[in-house]
């Protein structure tokens, strides 16, 4: 072909329109990625970047009521390995040697025989050299310490903290506090504030609190390159979280360490309270259990041996438990409420009440008193003051001459005087029972009505249980003269007061017989008499249920004293004492009184 | 007159080129500056990855002068010499270690850069000595033996960017030379007929995936019937030529469609037991459809695509890109600079971009119209089809328009012998352009 300018030029032309016809479709497409679909992309690329890390608050620290820190926080520890750090020059031998030394509450993760295998292996790996390895978790730290001190000898270990509370051994406050638990994985809270194992309140304060005590979540961006290496924190983006909320107790440091020292040996419950605003100063379960032991994984031998043992119950409030002779308390009031017969007469007692039984006489039912020999000549305040069993029988059975359902009565006064009802103190509590006719009817059927029910009632015996927050509130009735206050456990919860209609006349009767029981030499509970304080109580003994055949009683002390116009009012529940031992209830209340008035003079 | 050089000739140098050229190296060395940040040492002196860069194309620079002088009807007579040097110097890398899976590199430098500009002259001697005859089967032929021979070195080299660079050029040459459009047609239409086979049965075996067979294959059709219409309908030629064109077009497009049916089939049968035919496979189809697999090939070009997106109209500003900085985005100074230059900079820029480079071009174009023989104006044919090659598979392959294949974009990217090849070639350009 000829060379010629001519067709040179219709070629360029024809080449530049197909160059430009290429490049329009690539404009065309980099308009349609960078101006209309750029959206997608920007979020994209923000997604590359950024991962998520929520960042767990620390949760509330919880006082004592005058400041002292009963539960804290502290970090425990897990041990991570960076594989890119990671050398030979990793002493493995000594690792493990220190790591099974360790107190390990933990299982661990890699072992040692396959430990260089798995690190080497991600070291490797361009994608996972930059992510730790999870060795153990939950070391203490002593263990870190040990581990820190040998750190040249270890290239590429870390240490991560995961926050965890940390609890003093003394006082112990096991079921006031509660336990805390990591979130299993199908278990499901409303809200969705939790993760896996993030932990919750299970028990206690801890759960009644859990929404004050957690916190709230703040987000963490960390800025993450395309091997997953962590360059940081992006300030700007992160929302910092917010710590939970302290929360101050209404008990009282020292007292408690004290009741829980005195208890310790014991099974039964103690409390302590102002009835004056129903602050409660001190409780104890025991046996409890140890807080510090939640911290990680728990044991499921440990676990199931407390269950065993019921040391999970709180006794103080859901301990159920025949009230005995504090119930004739709640049977003297309404005797000198209703007035239904004079009370001024006296009844003899010689130590055993002989009830006939119709269906079957001259084969009378026998009902004994405590005293084998009898207390003689016996009116309400004396059978009150040394604890007369056949005064209140005989009485409840005149009573009952009167008013055939003197059950509901005796009913109603009880639950005028709290039993039978929740106190509604902030942790879990049980209601107890106090029999009605009804449910007399329900459970004893039609045996029902019959005169033999009645004296085991007035008692305290047969149907009835109490709890001891609901006996320490039976004792506030009285020393604050029908108004009380419901018990508290948190000092900023509101105090608030519940009225008795009960005649006023009957709190002065009651309270100079608790005065007698205490102060006169015949009174039940005379060793407690002390010359620096008016103390008032009762006692009160009684079998279990389970336990009838054998030799085990309850021993129960309640009462109050009144010390440079304050009252402090006290529950004692011993629940495995036998009849050697049965005053050891009124003991260890000496010793708390004797401890307050001690305090208060050094003061 | 034997000499390469000679000192006494008279040039000027094509200024509305190095237009293009000087704002591509102020763009590339920003981008650089921002994105690269390795820094290595040379005779004990610190550089980084811009500053090298600048050193690159200061060599370039002297390099592009130096051409000036270079007298290039020298090229023309030792052109089988060239070419047979040529070979050599591209399989020398067969000795050498490998490279991100392609074995191209031999001593820091890559030999398939220099080759391109002896392939050129090669293919640029024999077209103009033979211009009579191009339209010659038999001579096409040999024509395209003299360039495969080169690419099938590439491809057991595998790479697979000088291949297709290389297979780029012989089209608009022969079209210069002036080949008649239906056989150029001829030698593409396998080229399609391939494509849209394969394209459909990619998608038939990866059918969670949505393309767009059916309008691939109406556009193929409609191309071809055109293609025929138009063919028949010239009278040029006998009516005999035309029966036996047909016969063979038909023939061999029918070869190659069985052929690619027959291979695609034996590697879907064998991909399972073997690791070749998986790789292959993975490969072909990473190659027809850039953005099929996410996680594999595919996995470049969608980080490619989001740093391109994310930087919508006006970019994100040098260096706050976070695709790049955060190391996302791969080969962020090389190959993927387009993509780079997308998040910093924005559409706005990439429009800039493919100004500069279609004035570059158009000038070339210019330049080989009024340049005074064939054998000087298919030199700059040549090499501007290599550069139009290096642009539109880079800005392509930035937004999933053509296949990764590891080559830079011209004057953008980081890389000392592509730039100084770069270099030279425009500057046999500009030489050629002043032989009157």
């Amino acid at each position: 072909m000829k060379y010629s300018k001519k067709t040179n030029s219709n070629k360029r032309k024809r080449i530049i329109n197909i160059i430009l016809f290429i490049f329009l479709i690539i404009i065309s497409r980099y308009f349609y990625i960078q101006v209309i679909i750029k959206d997608q992309f920007i979020e994209s690329a923000s997604k590359n970047n950024f991962t998520k890390i929520k960042s767990i608050p620390p949760r509330g620290i919880i006082y004592d009521r005058d400041g002292k820190i009963i539960v804290a926080n502290r970090s425990s520890f897990s041990l991570k390995i960076y594989p890119n750090h990671y050398n030979n020059s990793f002493n493995i031998d000594l690792f493990y040697q220190i790591i099974y030394s360790a107190d390990k509450r933990s299982k661990l993760l890699i072992d040692k025989n396959s430990f260089s295998l798995i690190i080497d292996k991600n070291k490797n790996s361009s994608i996972n050299k930059y992510k730790p390895i999870n060795i153990i978790n939950f070391i203490d730290f002593k263990t870190k310490a040990l581990l820190s001190e040998h750190k040249n000898n270890f290239p590429g270990l870390i240490f991560s903290s995961n926050p965890s509370r940390f609890y003093e051994d003394s006082p112990r406050l096991s079921h006031v506090l509660g336990y805390l638990r990591p979130v299993k994985k199908d278990s499901v809270y409303p809200g969705g504030f939790y993760g896996i194992n993030d932990i919750i309140g299970i028990s206690g304060i801890e759960k009644v609190y859990e929404k004050e005590l957690r916190g709230k979540k703040g987000i963490e961006y960390h800025v993450i390159n395309t091997f997953g290496k962590d360059l940081g924190i992006d300030k700007n983006k992160s929302i910092p979280f917010i710590p939970g909320q302290d929360i101050y107790l209404t008990i009282d440091y020292n007292l408690q360490v004290l009741i829980e020292n005195l208890i310790d040996t014991h099974k039964g419950s103690i409390i302590c309270m102002n009835p004056k605003n129903g602050d409660i100063l001190a409780m104890a379960s025991a046996p409890d259990y140890s807080l510090s032991q939640f911290i990680g994984p728990l044991k499921k031998e440990e676990w199931e041996k407390w269950k065993k043992e019921k040391r999970l119950v709180n006794r103080a409030t859901q301990g159920k438990y025949p009230p005995g002779s504090l119930y004739k308390l709640v049977t003297s009031i309404m005797f000198m409420d209703q007035q239904l017969i004079p009370l001024k007469e006296s009844i003899f007692c010689n130590g055993k009440f002989e009830l006939e039984d119709q269906s079957n006489p001259g084969n009378p039912k026998i009902f004994r008193c405590w005293k084998e020999d009898g207390h003689g000549e016996i009116d309400l305040k004396s059978a009150i003051v040394q604890s007369c069993n056949v005064y209140f029988y005989d009485m409840i059975l005149k009573y009952q001459e009167k008013n055939k359902y003197i059950i509901n009565d005796l009913h109603k006064y009880a639950e005028m005087l709290g039993l039978n009802q929740k106190t509604g103190i902030e942790i879990p509590e049980k209601k107890g029972r106090i029999p009605n006719s009804d449910w007399m009817v329900v459970n004893q059927g039609k045996r029902w009505p019959k005169r033999g029910s009645m004296p085991n009632l007035s008692i305290g015996q047969g149907s009835n249980s109490i709890t001891p927050i609901q006996a320490i509130n039976l004792v506030n009735y009285i020393a604050m003269r029908g108004e009380i206050y419901k018990p508290k456990l948190v000092l900023d919860s509101p105090s608030i007061s519940i009225k008795s209609k009960i005649s006023k006349y009957v709190w002065d009767e009651i309270q100079n017989a608790m005065y007698d029981v205490v102060n006169t030499e015949k009174g039940t509970a005379f060793i407690l008499k002390n010359n620096n304080a008016i103390i008032k109580g009762k006692t009160g003994t009684a079998q279990t249920v389970s336990s009838s055949t054998s030799d085990h009683l309850l021993s129960w002390f309640t009462g109050y004293m009144d010390y440079n116009g304050n009252l402090i009012s006290l529950v004692v529940l011993i629940e495995d004492t036998n009849s050697q031992n049965k005053s050891i209830a009124k003991n260890i209340s000496k010793r708390i009184f004797d401890y307050i008035l001690e305090r208060t003079n050094n003061e | 007159m034997n000499r390469i050089f000679n000192f006494n000739q008279k040039f000027y140098i094509r200024l509305p080129i190095l237009f293009s050229v000087f704002f591509l190296s102020v763009i590339s060395i920003s981008i650089l500056r921002s994105a690269g940040n390795f820094e290595s040492e040379i005779f004990g002196i610190m550089f980084s990855r811009s500053e090298k860069q600048i050193l690159w194309i200061l060599i370039g620079l002297f390099i592009f002068i130096t051409t000036q002088f270079i007298r290039l009807r020298f090229f023309h007579e030792r052109m089988f010499l060239l070419y047979f040097g040529f070979l050599l110097i591209i399989i020398l890398p067969f000795f050498s270690e490998s490279t991100k899976g392609a074995q191209n590199w031999f001593f820091g430098f890559q030999p398939s850069e220099i080759g391109k500009i002896i392939i050129v002259i090669s293919l640029a001697k024999i077209l103009s000595d033979n211009i009579k005859r191009v339209n010659s089967v038999l001579f096409l032929f040999i024509c395209m033996l003299l360039l495969f021979i080169p690419i099938l070195i590439f491809i057991l080299q595998r790479d697979l960017g000088a291949a297709l660079v290389y297979s780029f050029i012989f089209i608009p040459m022969i079209y210069w030379s002036g080949t008649k459009p239906f056989l150029i047609f001829f030698i593409i239409s396998p080229i399609l007929s391939v494509y849209t086979n394969l394209y459909i049965r990619i998608y038939n075996s990866n059918p969670e995936y949505e393309g767009y067979t059916y309008i691939l294959l109406i556009l193929f059709l409609i191309i071809n019937f055109i293609f025929l219409v138009k063919f028949l309908a010239n009278d040029r030629e006998s009516k005999r030529y035309k029966l036996y064109f047909i016969c063979f077009y038909v023939m061999f497009n029918f070869l190659f469609s069985f052929l690619s049916t027959y291979s695609w089939n034996y590697l879907e049968e064998t991909q399972a037991i073997s690791n070749r035919s998986r790789d292959l496979k993975g490969r072909i189809e990473n190659f027809i459809i850039p953005s099929l697999h996410e996680n594999a090939g595919g996995w470049h070009i969608k980080q490619s695509m989001v740093a391109v997106g994310s930087g919508g109209i006006f970019g994100v500003g040098l260096g706050q890109g976070t695709q790049v900085n955060l190391r996302f985005l791969p080969e962020a100074d090389t190959d993927f600079i387009i993509a780079s230059i997308g998040e910093a900079l924005g559409f706005i820029f990439i429009i800039f971009i493919i100004f500069l480079y279609f004035n570059l071009l158009y000038w070339l174009l210019f330049y080989a119209q009024y340049s005074s023989g064939n054998f000087f104006a298919l030199l700059i044919i040549g090499y501007s089809s290599i550069f139009f090659a290096h642009i539109v598979i880079t800005l392509g392959m930035a937004v999933a328009l053509a296949p990764i294949t590891g080559i830079p974009a011209p004057f953008l990217s980081y890389g000392g012998t592509f730039t100084v090849a770069c270099f030279l070639m425009l500057g046999i350009c500009n030489n050629a352009s002043n032989n009157k």
